[in-house]
């Protein structure tokens, strides 16, 4: 595999680099919109759990409202698996996959 | 009802006696829904003797999809039982509990579950197939047991809020209370097919137009009428607590 190859091509401390960033792993937790959750509740879990600033929390809530969709986190598959339960408790509706998929 | 406020502690909102046995009604057939026993549900409900709505199971509301859960007459009493006088809303956290759902059967175990209602409340969690049935092995039962837990921590504060006519939770527990709320509207709004934010604002139409006079024409279409009305109550209910909930991470005490 080419990218393989490129990789190991990299100077070291640049490998060091992109598995500090977790560019290796990276997934992804999409939360999707439904006729039923409050815009101002999905506001307050995007707050709450996240710890989002306000305008943050309701630029995703939006995206989440219009768009029908948004990538509130980011990171290894465990933390993702972490947060779609979570999400899934709050009554929201997330799932996960691969970052870019 | 009155909308929800902060004290000192605690978020209160005011019900009066039909709202609460609605509510109570509503929480404990969902609860079932997700495969609560019926030990548990009578724990919650405060066992027969004792007054209140002790009917248990579903009727009532209409939730119910068929056959009813396992009904499984759980001779171990709950640990529930003796938590009458307690705070209502003391449970473990997501993932804390020690399998309190007895044999993990189909209907509690970590299948996709067949009621379209459960299946919302315990969605799919990746478009890949391995992916989704990975995460309900791992995750499902905890988030059932989870849910069933603070439906009926809801139930007994209805219940042990009754002589005030009060509904009351802790501020760091409120988030156990919007997520029954939100719960038990997913159920509702799944047997009314609301899939759309159109067909939820049409619910309101509906709700208008049925208050203008001619009643339901039928026992189809007053069942309807009534989870319609509990829906729109529910909701105001829920965006009442999170506001309060909302004006709290502003600034406590603003």
């Amino acid at each position: 595999m080419p990218t393989v190859v490129a990789r190991l091509s990299l100077p070291l401390e640049e490998v060091d680099v992109a598995e500090q960033l977790g560019t290796a792993d990276a997934w992804v937790t999409i939360v999707w919109n439904d006729p039923v959750n409050l815009m101002s509740y999905v506001t307050y879990v995007f707050r709450s759990y996240f710890g989002y600033p306000v305008e943050e929390a309701e630029r995703l809530m939006l995206l989440v409202h219009h768009e029908g969709k948004a990538v509130v986190s980011t990171g290894n598959r465990e933390k993702m698996e972490v947060d779609v339960q979570a999400m899934h408790s709050y009554g929201l509706w997330a799932t996960l996959q691969r970052s870019g998929e | 009802m009155r909308a929800f406020r902060a004290r000192s502690r605690r978020y209160v909102a005011r019900l009066d006696d039909i709202e609460r046995d609605l509510i109570g009604q509503l929480a404990a057939d969902v609860a079932e829904l997700l495969g609560a026993t019926a030990a548990q549900l009578a724990a919650a409900q405060g066992g027969a003797g004792e007054g209140g709505s002790g009917e248990g199971g579903s009727g009532g509301g209409g939730l119910g999809e068929g056959g009813s859960g396992d009904g499984t007459p759980g001779g171990a009493a709950s640990a529930r039982d003796e938590a009458d006088d307690g705070e209502p809303w003391d449970l473990p956290p997501l993932g804390g509990l020690d399998h309190v759902l007895a044999g993990v059967s189909d209907t509690t175990g970590p299948g996709v579950p067949e009621d379209p209602a459960v299946r919302r409340l315990l969605p799919v969690a990746s478009e890949d197939a391995e992916i989704a049935e990975e995460f309900r092995r791992f995750t499902q039962v905890d988030l059932r047991a989870h849910k069933i837990e603070r439906l009926l921590a809801l139930v007994r504060a209805l219940r042990s809020g009754a002589e005030k006519g009060r509904l009351a939770v802790p501020k760091d527990r409120a988030d156990l209370l919007a997520g029954a709320l939100v719960d038990i509207r997913l159920v509702i709004a799944e047997r009314l097919g609301l899939d759309s934010d159109e067909s939820a604002d049409e619910l309101y139409t509906e709700l208008a137009r049925a208050e203008r006079g001619d009643g339901p024409d039928s026992a189809a279409a007053a069942l309807r009428l009534h989870l319609a009305t509990a829906y729109a109550a529910l909701t105001w209910l829920q965006e009442s607590l999170v506001t309060v909930q909302l004006a709290d991470l502003d600034g406590p005490d603003a």
